[in-house]
Parts: structure tokens; C-alpha cells; sequence
């Protein structure tokens, strides 16, 4: 019953795309369909899924390292700085929702002596300008400079200070071990162990050597080694034989592959839809789960 | 504006233009449009059609889809009936129970990760869920600890349930630990050091690489390699190919990937979907033949060119 019951809800939210796809959401059809409100109930049915998710996420998370501490096991201190961290970020966003309420209050308290302020300013004529100016209020005069006070004075956002003195340095980081860990792949791709690791070795070299000025010099040493005509066609020349694996090999390569990933596709979406798939939803003619 | 109104204009528009439509498409924008408003095919061309290029780029990639659906359903049907085409085998697919074995025999446990890309919205992430449920199964039946790294919240329960499962499989449900399928918060790179971290302290000795993957796949697969781990990869991500080739002992390549759900199942009808995209994607191949033929055959490119100089 279960297993037909998720089957069920997988097929109807697969309905709504599979239609919207068929007929377009601003067709007339689609239209008439109701399409768009569909798509704003699946958004919000969405979101309360992915919050419920959360929380699963979070207690998962504090399953395992609050287990970790208390059984006091190898990494325990880790553990701790997570949850040290957790409830780090968790009042440095507190913070900053409560300073986003007191500039979203400020710019309510203050919308109508703004309002007045901008449009005296857009005037056309200096004079009606000038008195447009002259008839706001001390009060109104009042709010536009607590309100543009604050906006001109520095004040500290905790999200940006975490973002940017935190999160992104550790971000750029990770992403600097890519390089050393790709210098080291191709270290390791490119021993001569197979007639396949020699293919690959060579075009990688003249795709290395043809796409920096090192491939025009040797292929300029060779040709001239070779005693070949200077203002004739090159016999060996590597820029151009990189550009062509680049061009007309790897487009090809990528093009047949791509034409493949996406029928693929299609078919194991359907796959799934139909419940063929074992290990997402699959019934048995019992009706159990699988 | 009212609903309605719109939708006239945005007909009216449609019809206006279809029948005076830029380029050499003209007349067939014209038949089509005029098909879809008689209600005889598809109505919402006559809307959203607004040149024949535009009807095409409309009705092809429906067509498309409607004849590999009809494909797939054909090879299921097919197959029911006990007639399949021959499926090679794929290598990195054999090789799932051996990475196991020898994660068991060496006293190592087995890492499955769909990586920082795996949420739930991408259908990647379902697709690697048979593979995921496999190892489970074989980890089930070796007595081997199968360690689960999740990125996305909203993907953990499908990965809990999908080891368990596998584990049931087995009849080793006692086996499955909750706490062994962990979700690492932060994002791609996050995810990537800390299950790097994981993997650094657990040491497992089979690592498996399924789903859509990203600019981490290398961060994985070095560290497995680091840790002399055998490893098995497998996306449809073209960029990320390569790296797994570099770093991984199998990988499957692309669509190999979204087939190897049916050759560990060994289920007719998944291999006859299978069989049936083979025969679609050979139809595409003629097609492209028979373009590139067609293309450079001097005979048929000037007449294809002087046809163009008339229309226009």
C-alpha cells in the first residue's frame, strides 16, 4: 500500500512536467490547464518536503556526532567543533535577521517622507523643485536623515563577515587542491601501461604542446630540421593538429556521447515512472515494497 | 489584462506571423499552423508557433521524445513476451561484487557517494539508487560495513532507505546502521573534505562514484586512490569523465551509466528498454549519415541551396 501510495505521488508530480513540457505553460492550452498555479501548489508542497528534509539532515547529523562525543570516540574534538560551529552560524544568523527587521521597520517608518523626497527631487523645473523641497517637514527632514544616515554609516553584517572571511576562503581552498590533484591524475593517466594510455598520452601531448607558443617553437625547429619550405605548408605542425583534435575528435567524441546520456535519459525517467527500477519504487504484484 | 485577451493576442500574433514567416521555412510554418488552428494535431502550435522555425523547434523534440518512449515501451513489451536484443557487458558493472569481496577480505568497509551534486532534484541521483541498493545488498551478504556520505538533506532518506533495502535483500537487515548513511551540510567542497576526512579515517577499501557528478569528482577519487581503494565511477557529466578515467580503476561512460541499473538487475524488461535505445540511437545514426551524405554530395547541396534562393 505504501510503496503505491509513493508510486502514485511520484507519477502525478512526473504528470504535471510531462504535460507542461507536451503543451507549454503559456500556451492557450496550458493555460486553460491552470498550469502556472499547478506549478506554484507543486512549489510549495516542494518546500515543505525540503524543510522536513532539513530537519532530518540536522538531527542525522547531530545522531552522529552527538554520538561520537559521548562515546568519546577517535575525532570526538572534531565533532565538538561542529556543534561549537553550528550554533555559531545559527546566532550569527539570528543577528543578522534581527538587524534586516530593524532596516526593514526603518524603511516602512520612513517610505512616505522618501516618497515625498524622490519626487521632489524628479521635478523638471529648479523652482518647483525648490519648493517641493521646501514644503517637507521638519519631521519628514527627520526621517530622511536617520534613514540615510544609517545607509551611509558602516555597520556590521554578520552573514557577509561569515561568507566572506569564512565560507569563501575555505571554498577557494578545496578548489586549489583541484590543481595539484589533476597534475598528479594526469601523471598517473599518462604511463605507458596499455595501447589505450599510449592514445591518450599522445594526444594529450600535442594538445598540451599545440595549444601554448612551446608547440609553434618546436614545430618551427622541426620543419626547419626537416628542411622544409618555410612559406609552404608546415609538415609538422602541432597548434594545427591540436586545434583539429579539438574541433573535429572531441566535438565528435562529445556530440555521440551527449546523443546517447540523452536518450538515455528519457528512457530511464520512464523506467522509473513505470517502477521498473529496483531500489526507488518498484511493487511487486504482492503489493509489497521492494 | 484579461486572461483571455491575451491569450487571442497571442494567437491573433501567432497566425499573423505564420502566415507571412521569414526564411525559407515559409510554406511548412504555414501547413502547420494551419493544421494546428483546423484543431487537427496540435493545438498549441497555432499559439506558440510564430515561424516555422519556431513550429519546428516546437513539435521535433516532442516527436522525439515520444518516439523513444514508445521505443523503450516497445522493448519492455518485447521483452515480456521473452524476445531481447544482446547487451554487452559492461566491465566496471562485473566488477561490483569482487570490490566488495575484497573490502571484506581485506577488513576495510566500502564507500558509495553520489557526491556534492546529488540532490534530489536531478534524476541522476535516482538513477544511482539500483547501484547504491546493489552494493548494500552485497555488503549484506559479505558481512561488510557499507559507509554511505550524503550531501542534500532532501536525498538523505532515499539513500537510508536504499541501503536498507539492499540490506534486506541480503536477509542481513540487522546489518544496516542508520548512522553509517551520513549527511556532511555545506555544499559541494564541504561535503567533498569532509567526506574526504571520513574516507581518510575509515579507509575504505572499495569506493563506488554514481550519480551527476561535479568539480569534486577528482577531490574523491584521488583520496580513494591515496587510500589504495578499488574504485568504480560512474556519470553522465562529459567534463567529468576524464577524471575518473585518470583516477578510477573502471568507469562507466556516459550512458553506461544509466544502463547498469539493468545489467546488475538482470531484469528482460530493463534490458529490453536497453536493446530498444540501441535501435533509436541507430536510427538517429542513419539519420545523421544520411544528412552528412546528403550534405556534401555536390548534386544535392545545390539543389538544397538553390531551393533556399527561391523561397528566400
Amino acid at each position: 500500500m505504501r510503496a503505491r501510495m509513493i508510486w502514485l505521488a511520484v507519477v502525478l508530480g512526473a504528470s504535471y512536467f510531462i504535460i507542461s513540457f507536451a503543451v507549454g505553460e503559456d500556451t492557450a492550452v496550458g493555460q486553460s490547464l491552470g498550469l502556472a498555479s499547478i506549478r506554484n501548489v507543486l512549489n510549495r508542497a516542494m518546500s515543505i518536503v525540503l524543510t522536513m528534509a532539513l530537519a532530518i539532515g540536522v538531527i542525522n547529523l547531530f545522531q552522529a556526532h552527538g554520538a561520537t562525543i559521548l562515546r568519546r570516540r577517535r575525532g570526538w574534538g572534531f565533532s565538538l567543533v561542529l556543534f561549537v560551529t553550528f550554533f555559531s552560524v545559527l546566532g550569527f544568523m539570528v543577528w543578522e535577521y534581527r538587524l534586516e527587521r530593524a532596516e526593514r521597520r526603518l524603511a516602512e517608518r520612513t517610505q512616505a517622507a522618501r516618497a515625498a523626497y524622490e519626487a521632489a527631487l524628479c521635478s523638471a523645473d529648479p523652482h518647483e523643485r525648490q519648493q517641493a523641497l521646501a514644503a517637507l517637514t521638519p519631521a519628514d527632514r527627520a526621517l530622511l536623515h536617520e534613514y540615510y544616515t544609517y545607509h551611509q554609516t558602516y555597520h556590521f553584517r554578520p552573514r557577509t563577515f561569515y561568507l566572506q572571511y569564512f565560507i569563501n576562503p575555505l571554498a577557494q581552498t578545496v578548489m586549489a587542491l583541484l590543481g595539484f590533484y589533476i597534475t598528479y591524475a594526469a601523471y598517473r593517466a599518462f604511463r605507458l601501461r596499455s595501447l589505450e594510455a599510449t592514445v591518450m598520452m599522445l594526444s594529450a601531448a600535442v594538445m598540451i604542446l599545440g595549444s601554448d607558443p612551446v608547440g609553434g617553437w618546436l614545430s618551427a625547429a622541426f620543419n626547419r630540421l626537416l628542411g622544409a619550405d618555410p612559406t609552404a605548408d608546415w609538415w609538422v605542425n602541432l597548434p594545427a593538429w591540436a586545434d583539429f583534435d579539438n574541433r573535429v575528435m572531441m566535438s565528435g567524441m562529445q556530440r555521440g556521447l551527449a546523443i546517447g546520456i540523452a536518450v538515455a535519459t528519457i528512457a530511464a525517467g520512464l523506467r522509473i515512472l513505470l517502477g521498473l527500477e529496483k531500489g526507488i519504487i518498484q511493487v511487486r504484484p504482492s503489493g509489497e515494497q521492494t | 489584462m484579461p486572461l483571455e485577451t491575451r491569450v487571442d493576442d497571442r494567437r491573433d500574433e501567432g497566425w499573423r506571423r505564420a502566415t507571412n514567416p521569414p526564411g525559407w521555412g515559409a510554406p511548412l510554418g504555414v501547413a502547420v499552423n494551419r493544421l494546428s488552428l483546423l484543431g487537427v494535431l496540435w493545438m498549441p502550435a497555432a499559439t506558440w508557433a510564430a515561424d516555422a522555425g519556431d513550429t519546428l523547434r516546437f513539435i521535433v523534440p516532442r516527436v522525439g521524445v515520444l518516439l523513444i518512449v514508445a521505443a523503450v515501451l516497445a522493448g519492455v513489451w518485447l521483452a515480456r513476451r521473452g524476445r531481447t536484443l544482446p547487451i554487452r557487458d559492461i566491465p566496471g558493472v562485473l566488477m561490483f561484487e569482487e570490490a566488495v569481496a575484497r573490502a571484506t577480505e581485506m577488513g576495510r568497509p566500502t564507500l558509495f557517494t553520489g557526491g556534492g551534486a546529488a540532490e534530489l532534484k536531478f534524476i541522476q541521483t535516482y538513477a544511482s539508487m539500483p547501484m547504491l541498493r546493489r552494493v548494500a545488498e552485497l555488503s549484506g551478504a559479505l558481512s561488510n560495513r557499507l559507509i554511505v556520505p550524503v550531501c542534500y538533506p532532501d536525498a538523505l532518506p532515499l539513500h537510508i532507505a536504499a541501503v536498507r533495502d539492499g540490506y534486506a535483500d541480503a536477509g542481513a537487515i540487522e546489518q544496516f546502521r542508520s548512522e553509517d548513511v551520513r549527511y556532511f551540510p555545506g555544499g559541494q567542497f564541504f561535503f567533498a573534505i569532509a567526506s574526504m576526512g571520513w574516507m581518510l579515517e575509515e579507509q575504505p577499501a572499495a569506493c563506488f562514484y554514481f550519480g551527476r557528478w561535479e568539480a569534486d569528482s577528482l577531490l574523491f577519487a584521488e583520496t580513494g586512490q591515496v587510500i589504495n581503494a578499488m574504485q568504480i565511477a560512474g556519470t553522465d557529466q562529459l567534463y567529468q569523465i576524464p577524471f575518473f578515467i585518470a583516477a578510477c580503476d573502471y568507469t562507466l561512460i556516459g550512458e553506461e551509466f544509466w544502463a547498469a541499473s539493468a545489467k546488475l538487475s538482470q531484469d528482460p524488461r530493463l534490458l529490453g528498454s536497453l536493446g530498444a535505445q540501441d535501435l533509436f540511437k541507430l536510427g538517429v545514426l542513419a539519420l545523421i549519415v544520411l544528412g552528412s551524405l546528403l550534405s556534401v554530395i555536390p548534386a544535392v547541396a545545390e539543389w538544397v541551396q538553390r531551393l533556399r534562393s527561391a523561397v528566400e
